[in-house]
């Protein structure tokens, strides 16, 4: 069997198509809508708002999407790495954390499958794309569960924190267990990459600072143009409390809170919109 | 047939074709039950990702302003995709219908209308472009999105099934429904 498996060969049938990040990135339509100056900022996640039942549609099928890979990345790491305590291997104790996530991560497939029938959402009828198994194939495993665990599953803590108030708000009592479910697991996962970060970097502070550095990298691609941020006009809130469950300080809640900013404020002058003073609320 | 026009003829940011969208324009168009001398004209913004949709009866024309985002494939950014074309133009056609139908009633301008309003009158809509063929099935979409503006309990779900199912309904039929829905739980002011 293969050490850590190139993202092309995951194994999808025909209802999936993989989107390139990059192309999303570079579409020439934010660059036409600066020219004509109708860029308009997405919408919070509210029963009042045009499309917020849309966004959520699309956000949850990209929700399921990202559990299906976060379930292959955590049974990789399980393989990919030699049993030991050496830098480029992974102790037996943090693959049996990484095996317990699997059993999480495949619970959450199953739950976000009934969650999209719920919502009207075939599988596969979004684009799929895969920036969180690619992180997941770092091949230092510090860097892995840095960018995977406290980036982007800490991404899902700020998301899963935001639907289950949409499903709250509207009154939607299945969008609302599900989201809380996951959300308790989530924090489970992102304290996992807090607690092994600490411990695989105790005795090396020069790679945790490279894995920090990794995670603020991860932080602010994923911040997804500023679709999440600390700011009160965000459609995904930044979720400082499950943050500190998590084992986020309140620096390191900070800094993303800071580098979510400037990707929103980078998105904004891109498509000819005037950033926002640069606030976040605490 | 209708009589068609698709502005703009070619596109620079999409892959788009307006010969597609107006044979698409036509067919729902005959689907609907326009009149032959109809006369329709579908601006596509081909710059906007979001999916938006509004329609206006003009001087007798029937006028669709349209974003990109609604025709565009979920799958493949900036590529056409045929059964969304067909949903959004056959909700716009069948607007443009009510509209012109004096027995419908008087109504905001697409602009104007409410989230709920427009669920109530997409409901209708979408019910009864199912049974002309323009819609496949009914989307548990439909649902999701009624049930959102509306509330998550049974008697919302009823009055979701009484309009899916019903024709010859008026504006303030729709209206009346729409406050009978949420009443029960209601979202939105």
């Amino acid at each position: 069997m293969k050490k850590t498996l190139p993202v092309e060969e995951l194994a999808r049938d025909n209802r999936f198509w993989r989107a390139r990040f990059e192309d999303n990135f570079n579409d020439p339509r934010l660059g036409a809508q600066r020219m004509k100056g109708t860029y308009t900022r997405p919408e919070k996640f509210s029963p009042e708002e045009r499309n917020a039942p849309e966004g959520a549609r699309s956000l949850m099928h990209g929700i399921f999407m990202g559990e299906i890979q976060a379930l292959e990345g955590a049974g990789r790491t399980c393989f990919d790495f030699e049993t030991g305590n050496d830098e480029m291997q992974a102790p037996f104790e943090f693959k049996m954390a990484m095996a317990r996530q699997c059993w999480d991560e495949a619970r959450h497939v199953e739950i976000s499958v009934k969650l999209t029938e719920w919502m009207g959402t075939e599988i596969g009828e979004f684009s799929e794309n895969t920036f969180l198994y690619e992180a997941a194939c770092n091949p230092d495993p510090v860097m892995r569960i840095t960018g995977v665990n406290r980036a982007l599953e800490g991404l899902a803590i700020d998301v899963f924190n935001t639907m289950k108030a949409f499903g709250e708000k509207s009154g939607d009592p299945v969008m609302e267990f599900c989201e809380d479910w996951m959300l308790a697991d989530e924090v489970t996962h992102v304290k996992f990459g807090s607690d092994w970060l600490r411990k695989l970097t105790e005795n090396n502070p020069e790679r945790r600072q490279r894995a920090l550095e990794f995670q603020r990298v991860v932080d602010k691609l994923f911040s997804l143009g500023g679709l999440r941020s600390d700011r009160d006009e965000s459609p995904v809130k930044l979720a400082r409390r499950f943050r500190e469950l998590a084992g986020f300080t309140q620096e390191e809640i900070d800094d993303i809170a800071e580098v979510s900013a400037q990707a929103a404020d980078e998105t904004l002058e891109r498509a000819g919109a005037r950033p926002q003073p640069r606030t976040t609320n605490a | 047939m209708a009589k068609v026009t698709v502005t703009p003829e070619t596109y620079e940011y999409v892959n788009f074709s307006a010969a597609d969208i107006r044979a698409t324009a036509e067919d729902v168009a005959s689907a609907v039950g326009l009149p032959d001398d109809a006369v329709v004209e579908v601006n596509v913004d081909e710059s906007e990702m979001l999916g938006r949709l509004a329609t206006a009866v003009e001087d007798g024309r029937i006028v669709v302003n349209v974003t990109g985002g609604a025709f565009e494939s979920l799958k493949k950014a900036r590529e056409f995709a045929p059964e969304r074309c067909r949903a959004v133009l056959g909700l716009a056609l069948m607007r443009a219908r009510d509209r012109l139908d004096p027995s419908f009633g008087t109504l905001p301008p697409d602009g104007e209308l409410t989230v709920r309003q427009e669920a109530v009158w997409s409901t209708y809509i979408e019910g009864r472009l199912a049974r002309r063929g323009v819609l496949k099935g009914r989307p548990q979409r439909r649902i999701y999105h009624f049930r959102v503006r509306h509330g998550f309990n049974d008697a919302v779900d009823a009055v979701f099934e009484r309009l899916w199912n019903a024709d010859g309904l008026s504006w303030s039929d729709l209206e009346a429904a729409s406050d009978e829905a949420a009443g029960e739980t209601a979202v939105t002011s």
